[in-house]
């Protein structure tokens, strides 16, 4: 009949999107009980899932190997790679632009720029341990907030926030060289070696903080996904739809920068993931960003997991930084996808 | 039925002037069809009632005040289809014609919502294309696959802005006959800006002519369209027939005399 035919093909696309996401979310599973076995100390991926289950301070030499040294670097990769991935998704459906990422509007110049300070000049906000991240943090947030600003002159579109993105990308940018040109060799060093971006740092407090962050943005991302649904088809027809336009924007764009601070202060720059892991999760489950939204960030997680696992590997026992690793291996996944599809998707 | 009472409308961007000082209503359902001359002010119009553009002066619907009320209301109220030619990413075209629940809709599908897409996509005989991506259709189908999202809107006022001018003469007749249809079995209020003269006259319950921002005149379709108010609002020479089938038919001439060097 024609009248089910219709729905057919909805429905159908429906349980096949519910599918994937489980599927990611077995992937993600299976791959942290296998990045927990690499290191120097050997451990089977049935074990680090036993002493995972068994919880910490269960008293084995591996339990603590596992639950001290290597699940926060493997949670951090998770969070990261979903915060990332997650605000690469928001800020290309609220841009209405394939090339946005979390880093479109000079969110990783003004985190760059803030962990310089810290570095080079020893200035910040926060004195002690926090003192790099809680600077790429405010740092992060204040570029936020400047696009925002200028944008806001000319009314909130995505012509204004790229362009006001772009003054404010090279404006940190010059800043940081120019504390680079200052700074001592080292110090020098040390702020290339952040801007690489590592999960080497992470501690269980970190990953708390970051945990929180994504905890608290995520359900607002969901809850506006059929809102930077409509967006897709220009800020009229949104509005039209009875959208707030500029508020679906404010919204995605400080939640997408405070969940990308919340994850590069601690880790440095990532790039890539955020503009990658939204296509890449795109051409899988399509443009609903009910299913777009927590794919991405599964996919995200994936992804860092993936290339963090693989660049503690590759030249092992040197561990290659992840922000170097994630190109190497999403790209040619990306072209892959994107030469073998025949569909006008963007 | 709803009442659209429009009074003392002035719109203007930056310097220039657009509509100068509306006054009008349009009662009872039906389908008024505004036509005028390009730059008129019938998209600015159509875009003011929609509470996209925020003109002075007010817009009554049932003796609301329009622009009073939250964008959410106005959207159960009020339907909107554009001109086509934005690009919609990543989107199918039922998932397009599903956008058209957001006002109604949570963040889960009703059978309700599902219901009105359906009927909406069957409307528009769009039924072929529902898997397709819309981005890869072809300018006439977008027009259909538009029209039907504001249908499944399910609106009380349907506002269309030239809604034919990328379909054939077989889909012109299709989408407006169902544009008819639906505003004679369920009352709905339609407004329409229109280029083409024949087509106002033959579907127009009512008709709005329009220049430089101004009503010329509005009434029944014959009364409106005369060879000599063609001649005064466009500057051509036209020739007018009645046919017993089609009704009332526009036949441009030439412009007149000493426009064209």
């Amino acid at each position: 009949m024609e009248q089910s035919r219709i729905l057919d093909g909805y429905l159908q696309r429906t349980r096949s999107r519910i599918l994937i996401l489980f599927a990611l979310a077995l992937l993600l599973l299976l791959l942290t009980g296998v990045a927990a076995t690499l290191g120097s100390y050997p451990i089977s991926v049935l074990e680090v899932y036993a002493t995972i289950f068994a919880g910490p301070g269960a008293g084995s030499e591996a339990g603590t190997i596992v639950w001290d040294y290597r699940l926060p670097r493997i949670l951090m990769g998770i969070l990261t790679g979903a915060a990332l991935g997650l605000a690469g998704a928001v800020m290309q459906g609220i841009l209405r632009n394939p090339l946005a990422s979390p880093f479109t509007l000079g969110i990783a110049s003004a985190a760059s720029f803030g962990a310089s300070l810290a570095i080079i000049l020893g200035a910040g906000f926060v004195a002690g341990g926090y003192l790099i991240a809680a600077n790429a943090f405010i740092f992060t947030l204040l570029a936020a907030a400047l696009v925002y600003g200028l944008a806001q002159v000319r009314g909130i579109t995505p012509e204004t926030m790229i362009m006001a993105g772009i003054a404010i990308m090279y404006l940190f940018s010059a800043l940081t060289s120019f504390l680079q040109y200052i700074g001592t060799s080292e110090d020098v060093h040390a702020v290339v070696f952040w801007m690489f971006g590592s999960l080497g740092r992470a501690t269980w407090d970190t990953v708390t903080i970051a945990f929180l962050i994504c905890a608290l943005t995520f359900p607002i991302f969901i809850f506006y996904a059929r809102s930077i649904n409509a967006l897709a088809a220009g800020d009229e027809t949104a509005a039209s739809l009875g959208v707030a336009v500029e508020r679906v924007r404010l919204i995605g764009m400080g939640g997408a920068s405070l969940l990308t601070a919340g994850v590069i202060c601690f880790t440095g720059t990532i790039g890539f993931i955020g503009l990658v892991a939204p296509h890449i999760t795109r051409m899988i489950i399509g443009g609903d960003n009910r299913f777009l939204l927590p794919g991405t960030a599964l996919m995200g997680a994936i992804i860092l997991l993936a290339a963090d696992s693989i660049g503690r590997m590759i030249m092992a026992p040197m561990i290659l930084p992840v922000g170097i690793m994630t190109a190497f291996l999403g790209v040619p996944f990306f072209l892959y996808l994107f030469l073998r599809r025949r569909r006008d998707y963007w | 039925m709803v009442t659209i009472t429009v009074n003392n409308l002035n719109f203007s961007y930056q310097s220039t002037r657009i509509l100068h000082d509306l006054t009008f209503e349009i009662k009872s359902g039906g389908i008024t069809c505004l036509v005028g001359p390009n730059g008129s002010g019938k998209t600015t119009l159509i875009r003011c009632i929609d509470t996209i553009l925020r003109p002075i002066g007010t817009i009554l619907i049932d003796g609301r005040n329009i622009h009073d009320m939250g964008r959410r209301a106005v959207a159960e109220m009020i339907g909107y289809v554009p001109q086509t030619g934005a690009r919609i990413a990543a989107a199918t075209v039922f998932d397009v014609v599903m956008m058209g629940r957001t006002p109604h809709m949570g963040w889960r599908s009703t059978d309700e919502d599902l219901r009105y897409v359906e009927e909406a996509i069957r409307l528009l005989n769009i039924e072929e294309l529902v898997d397709r991506e819309y981005n890869e259709l072809s300018g006439g189908q977008q027009q259909r696959v538009l029209i039907a999202r504001a249908i499944a809107q399910n609106p009380r006022v349907l506002l269309l802005d030239e809604p034919t001018n990328s379909l054939d003469i077989h889909h012109q007749l299709e989408a407006l006959s169902t544009i008819q249809r639906l505003s004679k079995e369920t009352g709905i209020t339609v407004i329409m800006a229109v280029h083409d003269l024949t087509i106002a006259a033959r579907y127009a319950d009512h008709l709005m002519m329009l220049k430089d921002g101004r009503i010329v005149g509005i009434g029944e379709p014959e009364d409106l369209i005369t060879e000599e108010r063609i001649r005064e609002v466009y500057q051509v020479e036209s020739r007018i027939f009645m046919d017993p089938e089609a009704g009332l038919i526009v036949t441009p001439l030439r412009p007149v005399a000493g426009l064209i060097p």
